[in-house]
């Protein structure tokens, strides 16, 4: 098996079933996790911020880096490699926060909305998801078996 | 005896900082320093000069010549990135460490550091704030009492984790109830024996718990750059974003979510700039 890490701001596809795909450290970052049982197709997005209009600039070099720009991409790349919409699973992990009951770092939240609205836009469902808390998650995507395994407060479990 | 004792013992046991260091930091943010005086002072430390003109000579700056003297360094980066060059060259063995008590591999605490110290800096721009030389080194070195309490919080993990549960308080002070001091009192002891002038370690000192200090504008943004570098999992640990950001410092800096994200993505970028000379 051969692990590909995907970075902060950053995105993965593959249809290669000897691949996992992995990312590390999300915090209030958005993780989503797409799979196409039939295609075997599956992709990896780990994004930062919520909408490009901040710093539309940065968006042109590192789309990955904010929801809006990155999930419509994430889509299309898949696609590219024979996944349908149809048959897509999407599972979405992160968007953590700190102790922050006031919301002045409301960043995990505002970058899951982002997510469910474009989503639900598109007829898209989320089929499982791990959303927020105080603490850290790791995420990783078999390409073969499309098992999602989730780290996060030190244990291991399927997603 | 007791494990605080046991900790103040450890940082004793910490390598002394470079003297040519300290003499950088003594002058940081000061006004009027003469070019020539800051050249004499780097010159005088062959190891420390030869590391400079590398990192200068690197990539990274696009020179056009190879520079080949501290003064021709100078003259073309100016005093600011000589500053940040000293500083980066001198802590980054030290803090590029895994530090295993936080679950940070190699290389994520500099990381997490060296991301505070360009989202301070960022911060102060937006502020018109002119502590920028203080507020980048302060920054980079806000975390560096996790290197001293690493093994200890290792060792009592379940008993912290225990804490956690039953209070549910900030990491710190989970920290200081179980241990008996958090990582930013032994950070600033740590620049206290280093003899780093209270300016510099002041934010370091209060970084989670700015309101128990007197207000102060570098204490403020270390705080605020720092729980968004957090936010952002940018060398992110065991304990996670279990820290809580002080209302009366967002108040008064008046920062909005919205302008947070801003400095975020500038922050990024900042980082694929820096990325080279930090080796990060």
């Amino acid at each position: 098996m051969k692990t590909v890490v995907v970075g902060i701001s950053d995105m993965k596809v593959s249809n290669n079933t000897k691949e996992i795909l992995i990312t590390y450290s999300l915090g209030s970052c958005l993780g989503v996790v797409l799979y196409d049982p039939v295609a075997h197709v599956a992709g990896l997005l780990h994004s930062m911020l919520p909408l490009s209009k901040i710093d539309p600039l940065k968006a042109k070099t590192s789309p990955w880096m904010f929801v809006d720009t990155a999930v419509p991409l994430l889509f299309k790349e898949a696609y590219k490699l024979g996944a349908e919409k149809k048959r897509i699973i999407v599972k979405a992990v992160g968007c953590s926060s700190l102790l922050d009951e006031q919301g002045f770092f409301k960043i995990g939240e505002r970058n899951f909305t982002v997510l469910r609205k474009l989503l639900w836009k598109n007829n898209i469902l989320i089929e499982k998801q791990d959303i927020g808390g105080n603490h850290s998650r790791t995420v990783s995507i078999a390409v073969g078996s499309g098992r999602v395994i989730l780290k996060a407060k030190g244990e291991e479990n399927e997603l | 005896m007791s494990i605080k004792k046991e900790i103040l013992d450890n940082i004793k046991s910490l390598p002394a900082m470079n003297t040519t260091t300290k003499k950088i930091m003594a002058i940081l943010g000061s006004t009027n320093v003469e070019i020539s005086e800051v050249v004499k002072i780097i010159e005088y430390d062959p190891a420390l000069t030869s590391n400079v003109l590398k990192l200068v000579n690197s990539a990274y700056f696009g020179l056009q010549s190879e520079v080949t003297s501290i003064k021709q360094a100078v003259v073309l980066l100016g005093l600011n990135q000589i500053y940040r060059i000293v500083i980066a060259v001198s802590f980054s063995s030290l803090m590029n460490k895994p530090i295993a008590g936080y679950e940070l591999p190699s290389g994520a605490l500099w990381k997490h550091c060296v991301a505070t110290a360009i989202a301070s800096e960022t911060i102060a721009q937006m502020l018109k704030n002119s502590d920028a030389d203080v507020l980048f080194t302060a920054a980079l070195l806000h975390d560096i009492g996790k290197i001293a309490l690493s093994t200890f919080v290792d060792e009592y993990y379940n008993l912290i984790e225990e804490e956690s549960r039953k209070i549910g308080e900030s990491f710190e002070i989970i920290e200081r109830k179980v241990l008996g001091i958090d990582h930013a009192e032994a950070g600033a002891i740590i620049l206290k024996n280093w003899g780093i002038p209270e300016g510099l370690y002041s934010p370091v000192r209060w970084h989670h718990s700015p309101d128990d200090c007197t207000p102060a504008v570098t204490v403020d943004i270390v705080h605020v750059a720092d729980s968004l570098c957090l936010t952002g999992g940018l060398g992110i640990g065991r304990e996670g974003l279990q820290y809580r950001p002080s209302i009366k410092v967002m108040k008064r800096l008046s920062l909005k979510t919205e302008t947070m994200e801003m400095i975020m993505s500038r922050t990024m970028t900042g980082l694929d700039n820096i990325k080279e000379i930090f080796e990060i």
